[in-house]
């Protein structure tokens, strides 16, 4: 008996993961230029730098990651038609990073983009269409945007169509064209492409009902560690569907689907700041730390608050006056301090759960050179809404202007 | 009065071994003064108190015979350093090799030096450090042979695990050899192990048994609690007649608590006829032995005219002296005479004092009443801070007091923090005034009171009095975790996972802006200092 629902993967990711992306390709072509000199060229009114530069401030290259200022640049040239900046433009009316929510005009900005023909631009508006900001729904504009991008050889196209067939939405069913489709993509080594023909085949749709061909589908997807494909290899497991039976192997599989333990590490820790020699031991040593701490020294600032916070159950008091001086040492312009003030407001640890205040503090030590800070900002930011994420960027922008 | 429980006397302590009977010697009348000094002559020596013949007598009689008995009483007399200094070396020597013979006595005392720290001053040989590995070995082995002060200690080893492995059968097996052989202490011991049912299934008819019989054998605080059963009815029929009498023999042997427990009846004249000279005789002794609750009944006597003319200054000394001694409840009956200016000079201050001593006593309760009528009453105005009496107050309306809710109003409304948290708390009791606890809590939890934000988050969560509201619940949360609520963190991701991402982010706003608006800080360090020592 199948308890459990199966999972076709359906969408791409979330709104606003869709975004992380870089825009990278258009650039590799472009020779290396720094952001000054790409300003200058900007404000002198060339668009392609225009486009560029929102590219920069989109990734937060050589810039701190600014979605709103992007925007900006974005807006001036994809006026002057440049795609890369009408489609970057579309995708923030559609989500809301950056700029206000407009269904109305990521679709204008995403159909200018797609007008360029690039089979990428096709897609993005064929997603707009389908999962409309506004909660509407246009399955027919979508499957004829994802039919285009698909015919240009993009997988995930192809799968987005093959769900419309799979699924007869805006299109006529058709399992043979939905497993086509699903089967060119998934050649290609595309997981959610081999998640949903993996469903064909468990359902019988189109093909011949075959348990031991999807549960195979599903397992090659679940190595690309998508959820869905984690939960149907799951369900096949415990029902012994063309794999041995063996609910323990089902049980890891939804665990991981969950996301517990899916190859992901232990929460990130507080780091100490390698330049540092470490904290005094000694009692005069804790006192003279303690003075210059007193007296404003962002090194023994962050020294004191290091050892408060990392102390072994470390009382709430302690943590409270660990993010107090980690606070003082970061609005001294301390990278260390602000990462992890960073980490101490999305744990909600001594100061009060914030995650646009612990986005800001990480957009910021990630421009004070903390190399991880990108990566904390993935692992953590995951559940943040575009308000909150155009917030962070807001005070950051405002913080580093206060300190100019 | 008290009831203290059962309580397993303290064992195997070295002042026990200085308490050892003396060895039972026969009666004999051999002439005393031939060369080679025989056992009649060591016997004879010993009668007359002339412990260095003893002593020398038995050196030799334990050299040159080799006799387990020489033996045994050579290593004793060592021991108790008698007719010359102790020498534990030479003890554990001869007891040895008497115990290498099957001496059982001097299998134990052997077992006994080795539980002792005795032999573990700096200057005594290593071998001679405790041992119970050892002394549970030689326990064993005479125990065996029938030795009840073995089988006694054998059985408080495995009651312990000390040197053994713990096992509370072993040691009931053993404690009940030992008191069938009219062991007095196992017999006690035994009567705790069925009442409390250690090894055993708690059987009172047993427990009462041996109890009687370690009573009947003169064992002070079997007799007290003798006594105490039959007072109390407790695993026995309640008996006026058999409570005084174990109680007169307890008090009789010393112990201060029987002799108040008695002098209490005989003042009181209800389980046994008045006579107020017997009461205040043994009230006074144990008073005498330094037992306070004996000054506190004193005090209670005298106050009342319980057998004795009413005379407050005799009853406000011994108060005195009770509350000198640590009691709580005389304390509270001083402040009151204090209060009154009865039998004393009347002084607020001075009450409230040994009130507020009185709070760090196990009769706390009715201090705090007392502080709490008297903060309500406006006292304590001026004396006390507000929020220091704010639980007192709460007691006190607990105990009926009419005017606490007016005052814990009047102190909230000028915005006393904690007396607007506990009206809070006893309004969100009633049906009625429900809505303004919850009211009284927001209150509070606005004022930055993190236990009253704990708990109006999970009302919110709940949706308890108050509307569902998980971002409320959320926000406050993450406030009073931020101020150190300990089980805050927890509620905060038990909501969030009910959250969706807006709610949660319109949450954290909130919270944001709470720390923003009044530059909140968690407090550095306790505060609630008392003003009045």
């Amino acid at each position: 008996m199948i308890r459990r629902a199966w999972c076709l993967a359906a969408r791409i990711a979330g709104l606003i993961a869709c975004l992380a992306g870089p825009l990278a390709a258009q650039q590799d072509a472009d020779p290396p230029v720094d952001p000054q000199t790409l300003t200058r060229q900007a404000e002198a009114g060339d668009s392609a730098a225009q486009a560029r530069l929102a590219a920069f401030y989109h990734d937060g290259e050589g810039v701190v990651q600014n979605y709103a200022i992007a925007a900006d640049w974005a807006r001036r040239a994809a006026e002057a038609g440049e795609p890369l900046a009408q489609n970057l433009l579309g995708r923030y009316h559609h989500t809301g990073l950056g700029v206000a929510q407009d269904q109305a005009a990521a679709l204008r900005w995403l159909r200018a983009a797609a007008e360029s023909g690039a089979a990428r631009y096709l897609h993005d508006l064929g997603y707009a269409l389908e999962y409309g900001a506004d909660g509407s729904s246009d399955p027919e504009g979508a499957a004829q945007a994802y039919a285009q991008a698909a015919e240009a050889g993009l997988p995930d196209a192809m799968v987005s169509l093959g769900v419309l067939y799979q699924e007869g939405r805006g299109v006529e069913q058709d399992f043979a064209r939905a497993r086509a489709l699903y089967e060119e993509a998934a050649a290609a080594g595309h997981p959610r492409a081999q998640n949903n023909l993996g469903l064909l085949h468990v359902r019988g749709d189109g093909v011949p009902q075959d348990y031991a061909r999807a549960a195979e589908l599903f397992a090659r997807a679940a190595e690309a560690g998508l959820p869905g494909a984690l939960r149907n290899l799951g369900v096949m497991y415990e029902n012994g569907f063309g794999v041995p039976l063996d609910e323990a192997r089902a049980a890891e599989l939804y665990r991981m689907a969950g996301g517990e333990g899916a190859g992901e590490g232990a929460a990130p820790a507080l780091a100490y700041d390698p330049r540092l020699a470490p904290p005094p031991g000694d009692e005069a040593g804790l006192q003279a730390m303690q003075q210059m701490a007193e007296a404003g020294d962002p090194v023994a600032e962050f020294q004191m608050a290091w050892l408060l916070a990392t102390a072994p159950e470390a009382p709430p008091v302690a943590l409270y006056q660990a993010a107090r001086l980690f606070t003082a040492a970061a609005e001294a312009g301390h990278g260390p301090a602000m990462r992890n003030l960073g980490l101490l407001y999305f744990e909600g640890r001594g100061v009060p759960q914030d995650y646009v205040l612990g986005r800001m503090w990480l957009t910021l030590a990630g421009s004070a050179g903390q190399a991880d800070a990108p990566a904390l900002i993935d692992a953590l930011a995951g559940t943040m809404t575009a308000a909150q994420i155009n917030d962070a960027q807001s005070r950051a922008e405002t913080w580093l202007q206060g300190k100019l | 009065m008290h009831i203290p429980s059962f309580r397993p006397a303290a064992l195997l302590c070295f002042a026990a071994l200085l308490c050892l009977t003396p060895p039972a010697l026969a009666q004999t009348d051999t002439p005393a003064d031939a060369d080679p000094p025989t056992m009649e002559q060591v016997e004879q020596a010993w009668r007359a108190g002339d412990f260095v013949t003893v002593r020398a007598g038995l050196k030799y009689l334990a050299e040159k015979t080799g006799t387990p008995l020489a033996q045994y009483r050579y290593g004793r007399v060592l021991v108790e350093g008698r007719g010359g200094p102790r020498d534990l070396g030479g003890a554990v020597d001869w007891l040895t090799r008497a115990a290498q013979q099957n001496h059982v006595e001097a299998t134990t005392l052997l077992a006994r030096i080795y539980l002792s720290n005795m032999g573990g001053g700096e200057d005594q040989p290593a071998a001679l450090q405790r041992d119970p590995v050892r002394a549970a070995e030689l326990l064993g082995r005479a125990a065996a042979l029938g030795d009840a002060e073995g089988q006694y200690y054998l059985a408080m080893l495995h009651r312990s695990g000390d040197g053994v492995e713990e096992d509370a059968a072993q040691a009931l097996t053993w404690l009940l050899a030992a008191a069938r052989q009219g062991h007095v202490e196992a017999q006690y011991e035994l009567s705790i192990a069925y009442a409390q049912g250690q090894g055993t299934e708690p059987d009172e008819a047993q427990a009462l048994e041996w109890l009687t019989a370690a009573g009947e054998n003169g064992h002070v605080r079997a007799q007290y609690y003798l006594a105490l059963s039959y007072e109390t009815g407790q695993g026995v029929a309640q008996d006026a007649a058999q409570t005084i009498n174990w109680y007169l023999r307890a008090a009789e042997a010393g112990l201060p608590i029987a002799q108040r427990n008695l002098g209490t009846h005989y003042l009181q004249g209800e389980i046994v006829a008045q006579n107020v000279a017997e009461g205040l005789r043994w009230l006074e002794a144990a008073a005498a032995a330094g037992d306070a609750g004996a000054m506190g009944n004193l005090g209670h006597a005298y106050a009342n005219g319980m057998g004795v003319a009413p005379d407050e200054a005799k009853a406000a000394e011994w108060y005195y002296r009770a509350a000198e001694n640590g009691l709580g409840r005389a304390m509270v009956a001083l402040g009151l005479l204090h209060e009154e200016g009865k039998g004393v000079e009347a002084d607020i201050d001075r009450a409230i004092a040994l009130y507020t001593k009185a709070l760090e006593t196990p009769d706390q309760g009715p201090a705090a009443i007392r502080l709490g009528q008297l903060a309500a009453a406006g006292a304590l105005d001026g004396k006390v801070a507000p929020h220091n009496a704010t639980p007192w107050v709460v007691a006190a309306m607990q105990a009926g007091d009419e005017t606490a809710a007016p005052w814990l109003a009047a102190q909230s409304a000028a915005g006393v923090r904690p007396a607007t948290a506990a009206l809070a708390a006893i309004y969100l009791e009633t049906e009625e005034r429900a809505q303004e606890g919850a009211r009284l809590l927001e209150e509070a939890a606005r004022d930055g009171d993190a236990a009253a934000q704990a708990r109006l988050g999970q009302m919110y969560m709940t949706g308890t009095v108050v509307a569902l509201d998980y971002v409320a619940a959320h926000t406050w949360f993450n406030i009073a975790a931020t101020l150190g609520q300990g089980d805050a963190p927890g509620l905060r991701e038990t909501v969030s996972a009910l959250m969706t991402p807006e709610e949660i982010a319109e949450a954290q706003a909130a919270a944001r802006l709470w720390f923003e608006e009044g530059q909140r800080q968690p407090p550095a360090t306790a505060q609630d200092v008392r003003v009045i020592e």
